[in-house]
């Protein structure tokens, strides 16, 4: 029993260590972003603060394409992790049978498609001529279904007894109820697992909006900070030769770091719960 | 026969959308990894250009970056293998531990937090916590009347440096896909071990493990299908003038020559060659997991 | 069951619903409209993403443009809008898809060769006929850089102030050691040397010059200064493979000078991790550094800028402008920008070339692009001593994203009132702190200035090894640099050697023999 307790303590102290590590680069910025810019220059601003300065935050509320693209970038998430989700289990479900005639032949078709992309330029002509390019389902569609998310559910429904299975179809229970009735609600936190890597990846990325996208509306958040954070290389601002671009302060750089993260991080506790939804009875594993 | 089919109808079914993407949106485009043995003109298009054969393989087997980015990016990515795959699943196993509900929920948040952050920012932080003499670190150890090391500087610190950032960056998050899986161990077993008087180590090793061992294996074969992988930002970022012979890989070699220098066939070639080579460590991790009677990927 | 599938159809739906309205925000002019019978162009814009700026393809000045030109010539404009920090791959998705916009331009010389060798370009030869104002106010010298063969393949802008380089240090430091301006690359060195001693300023770990990885930049003044001053045309053309000037004679002991400032303790010993500018930038402002060399108006750029926020730490500092750096000829040589800038391209697959070029022209009407480059008096900018002076912080649908909005006013780079002292003028009057300070900068980068010759003959072998050789360059400086005095030539001849096998030496032959071909 005492040496149970050292190991507890013993782990409690290193993870607080580990969220140290993680957390101080990041207090780091979110101090900075509250800084002037005179002391981020003097190097004086380590973990407080220093001439306290709100401008940068003031100025992302007052620019309305900040909060309006926040929004989109939301809804967006929401719409495209259903999606994918939806998709995915689509795709699993049945790749995961063990009778599925074809099967080795579909995983390989589908495994495939991970390694060999085709480039920028014919996924730029292949969205033109699908009409998709400046509407918002081109950052919806062609990137709905993650191989590799789909091969760890794959994985996962084949971990689940076919006894469940067999007892179902025996009742006269057809593929869809099964998924539904069966599958599904066993699945709750690799369901939920995989809704997380959909819409941070959705929240996160942008390079489809760099290719495909020219309205600003449909900026997200990502993008627009990527935007900020890219000045022109010098090489570049050397060939203009002028003072075309005005140059983003450290303080400004940092506010929209926060603002494009913080949101995340706030949803991201009220999702954990279903992280820890336990087994449900029956499933014993084989 | 028909048995069978009816059997599978509704698996079938449910298919047709995934495979339809998948037709659409990956395979009509790849048909243009043509481009590789073309001389693409932008005009004529991918069909219409003239044929090359095997000319820009040529060029880029004959330059001697080209071999020394494949070489940085074996090592590099490899290091990450070895160094940055056991991590997150240790921790995960540790954080099971974890008995007040509230603090694992807070560390996990916590850990997350890097892997939201662009490359951009962490080489920014980097450079202000390593720097030779201006960073924090280094101003510590002199100050101690140590001598300042060089995790910037010296081409095997560097990679130190670069394999250690990442570990920083991802290790919360690859935690997620770990511990979704030891959820879903039947508590039970964890009881019954209890009863018979196994401590943590063994509970750990013969429970925790095994359960999540089809995860595991799962993970270890994409990973491998990775090692010629085209992360960008990381290297891109980090990049140092002077220690291009470990600093640059294909991704930052493609990008100067493809983009920069605007050769697309030549990108389009290494691009392909990547990409064969990441398809053969694939199908090896998946036989070698197969003959070891786990599940491949196919 | 039910119940959870009406939770998802009405989530779906109210998922759609806000999806549409998001979306719906804002509108902007349809890219490539063909409006059929219509005289009509699409114009390419840069969006350069900065907080607080207007739409770049629906603004003020964009709805001024397309009402102006449908009245004066009859011409329908449309913008299209490119990220800048995309503008090659986007105009490659563009090109190939055949939906590039009339009036297109790039910063990239290869990616023009490119464009010109893949037939991506229309000729525009024929279309210059009617466009005297363009013609004119561009002059012989700007449209040459943009033909190609004996075509005009491209409208080259015209720069209008081409000085580049200057020297600046801190005169409050030498003042207290009773040292006077450098005027020879000896004083100067005398003057970090001893600033580097004495340390005036108690400051702590005092940086007498500051540099970045792009070494052949930031030491441009110092190390061009080395160059033989009667360096003929012909040498300049050869040896300058890839822009690069290592292969000038003289250069090498230009480096070899930096060597031994290096190891005096002379040069910031971490500059070879700047991969941009703003850490060298801070440590002039925070006022650690003594001395910097970049653009004769660099320190007064993107308010506050690096002038005013030393001015703010350090209220007695006093950074001038100097130039030092003598060569052979007791002159003091620099290079100067190419009278050329941006390259403004017409695609092939274009329908109304003609159109572009007539735009172009109306562009070049000094009414129209006045208009476009102040805006509005008293809302963008207001006349000072007879010269218009923009208004800072402008936000809204009249923010110009652009300095003087050259986004729009393409074929100009710079703002041009039509006589050169007025335009240097106006150019130091943005700066209201330190007019009198930039206006000498701007005197010294034109002074001794040279200029690269402007032959616009594709180069073959170099295009596809430009990157390679760039990274090749900065690495081999740095290197020789940081090495150990004795090692200097060691270092930098197998540098130069590696370098010269990686495409250079056949890129330097390639260049003598376009050179005897064009001087028969």
């Amino acid at each position: 029993m005492k040496k149970k307790k050292i190991g507890d303590w013993i782990i409690i102290i290193f993870f607080f260590l580990l969220m140290l590590v993680c957390l101080l680069p990041i207090w780091n910025i979110a101090v900075v972003s509250l800084s002037s810019t005179q002391a981020i220059i003097n190097r004086e601003v380590s973990f407080i603060p220093i001439g306290l300065n709100l401008d940068a935050y003031r100025y992302i509320w007052a620019d309305k394409s900040f909060v309006q693209s926040l929004g989109f970038t939301a809804v967006l998430t929401v719409f495209c992790t259903v999606l994918s989700l939806v998709m995915t289990i689509l795709c699993a479900y049945p790749l995961a049978q063990r009778h599925l005639e074809g099967k080795k032949g579909i995983n390989i078709f589908i495994v495939l498609t991970m390694y060999f992309s085709a480039g920028a330029i014919p996924n730029y002509l292949l969205m033109q001529s699908l009409n998709l390019l400046d509407t918002v389902w081109v950052l919806i569609v062609p990137n709905c279904l993650s191989v590799f998310n789909m091969i760890i559910l794959k994985s996962f429904f084949s971990g689940i007894p076919e006894s469940l299975k067999e007892s179902a179809k025996l009742d006269g229970a057809g593929d869809f109820t099964i998924l539904r009735h069966i599958y599904l609600p066993l699945s709750k936190s690799i369901l939920a697992t995989l809704a997380l890597f959909y819409a941070v990846g959705r929240w996160n990325g942008f390079t489809d909006i760099a290719m495909y996208i020219t309205k600003p509306s449909y900026y997200t958040i990502q993008y627009k900070l990527y935007q900020i954070l890219n000045s022109l290389t010098s090489v570049d601002s050397h060939v203009e030769g002028m003072a075309t671009t005005a140059v983003t302060g450290e303080s400004m750089k940092a506010a929209t770091v926060m603002f494009a993260t913080i949101p995340i991080l706030i949803v991201y506790p009220w999702i954990q719960k279903y992280f820890t939804a336990g087994v449900t009875v029956g499933a014993v594993k084989e | 026969m028909k048995k069978k089919l009816s059997r599978n109808l509704g698996l079938y079914i449910m298919l047709i959308l995934p495979i339809l993407f998948f037709i659409v949106f990956r395979y009509v485009p790849m048909s243009n990894i043509v481009v590789a043995f073309k001389d693409y003109n932008l005009i004529l298009g991918t069909w219409k250009s003239p044929w090359a054969g095997f000319k820009y393989f040529k060029q880029a087997f004959g330059d001697n970056s080209f071999w020394n980015a494949l070489k940085n990016t074996f090592v590099l990515n490899g290091l990450d293998l070895v160094i940055g795959f056991p991590v997150p699943i240790i921790l995960a196993i540790l954080l099971n531990e974890l008995v007040s509900v509230r603090y694992k929920r807070i560390v996990q948040t916590v850990l997350y937090m890097p892997h939201f952050l662009s490359w951009i920012i962490i080489s920014g932080i980097a450079f202000q916590i390593f720097a030779p003499s201006t960073g924090l670190l280094n101003q510590f150890i002199t100050s101690f009347g140590g001598k300042p090391i060089p995790f910037l500087t010296d081409a095997a610190h560097w990679v130190g440096t670069y394999v250690g950032l990442g570990l920083w960056q991802s290790m919360g998050w690859n935690t997620i896909i770990y511990l979704a899986a030891i959820t879903s161990i039947d508590p039970t077993l964890y009881e019954a071990a209890e009863i018979d008087g196994a401590g943590r180590f063994a509970k750990m090793r013969n429970i925790t493990l095994p359960s999540i061992s089809p995860t595991i294996i799962t993970m270890l074969i994409m990973n491998l299908g990775r090692i010629l992988s085209t992360e960008f930002d990381r290297p891109w970022s980090l990049r140092n003038t002077r220690l291009q012979d470990v600093a640059d890989v294909l991704s930052t070699y493609v990008y100067r020559l493809g983009i920069r220098d605007n050769r697309i066939a030549l990108a389009t070639a290494v691009g392909l060659f990547q990409s064969v080579v990441c398809v053969i460590f694939l199908v090896i991790a998946n036989q070698v997991a197969k003959k070891f009677g786990e599940d491949g990927i196919w | 069951m039910k119940k959870r599938t009406k939770k998802w159809l009405a989530l779906t739906m109210t998922g759609t619903m806000l999806l549409t309205m998001f979306s719906g925000c804002s509108s902007s002019t349809q890219a490539g409209a063909d409006t059929t019978g219509k005289n009509s162009i699409t114009v390419e814009v840069f969006d350069r993403g900065t907080p607080g700026g207007s739409d770049p393809t629906n603004n003020f000045y964009t709805k001024w443009i397309q009402e102006k030109c449908l009245a004066d010539i009859g011409l329908e404009v449309n913008f299209v809008s490119v990220p800048r920090t995309e503008e090659i791959p986007r105009l490659n998705n563009l090109m190939a898809a055949g939906k590039a916009p009339d009036i297109a331009f790039t910063y990239s010389i290869p990616t023009f060769f490119n464009f010109y060798k893949n037939g991506a370009l229309a000729d525009l030869t024929p279309y210059l006929e009617n466009a005297p104002d363009l013609v004119d106010f561009l002059g012989k010298d700007v449209l040459d850089r943009g033909e190609v063969e004996g075509k005009q393949m491209a409208i080259p802008a015209k720069r209008v102030l081409k000085g580049k380089f200057s020297t600046y240090i801190r005169k409050d430091w030498l003042d207290a050691l009773n040292l006077s301006l450098p005027t020879t690359t000896q004083e100067y060195y005398e003057a970090l040397v001893a600033i580097k001693e004495q340390n005036p300023a108690g400051v702590s770990n005092v940086i007498p010059l500051t540099l970045t990885s792009d070494v052949a930049w930031r030491a441009g003044p110092l190390l061009q200064s080395f160059v033989k001053a009667d360096i003929t045309e012909e040498e300049l053309y050869v040896n300058g493979v890839n822009e690069s000037y290592m292969l000038m004679p003289g250069y090498k002991e230009g480096v070899r000078f930096l060597n031994k400032m290096y190891n005096e303790g002379l040069i910031d010993p971490e500059f070879s991790l700047y991969n941009d500018d703003n850490k060298s930038d801070d440590s002039v402002a925070r006022g650690q550094t003594a001395s910097l060399m970049h653009n004769w108006d660099w320190p007064y750029r993107s308010a506050p800028g690096i002038y005013n926020n030393l001015v703010q730490n350090v209220s007695e500092a006093e950074l001038v402008p100097i130039d030092p750096f003598d060569d052979s000829n007791g002159t003091h040589r620099k290079s100067a920008y190419d009278p050329s800038g941006i390259r403004i391209i017409v695609p092939s697959t274009s329908k109304n070339p003609e159109g572009a070029v007539q735009y172009l022209n109306w562009l070049a009407k000094y009414e129209n692009r006045y208009f476009l480059q102040t805006g509005v008096e008293g809302e963008t900018f207001e006349m000072v001593d007879g010269l218009p002076v923009l208004k800072e912080g402008v936000t809204g649908d009249k923010a110009m994203n652009s300095l003087n909005n050259i986004d729009y006013v393409t074929i100009l780079n710079g703002f041009d009132l039509g006589d050169e002292d007025k335009n240097i003028q106006y150019a130091v009057n943005a700066y209201p702190n330190a007019s009198e300070l930039a206006e000498e900068a701007y005197h010294i980068s034109m002074n001794d200035a040279f200029y690269f010759p402007g032959i616009n003959t594709p180069i073959e072998s170099e295009a596809p090894v430009g990157s390679t050789l760039k990274e090749k360059e900065k690495a081999l400086l740095a290197n020789a640099i940081m090495a150990a005095v004795k090692d200097f030539d060691k270092v930098w001849d197998d540098g130069l050697q590696d370098w010269l096998n990686s495409g250079a030496e056949e890129a330097r032959k390639e260049r003598q023999q376009i050179w005897d071909s064009l001087n028969k």
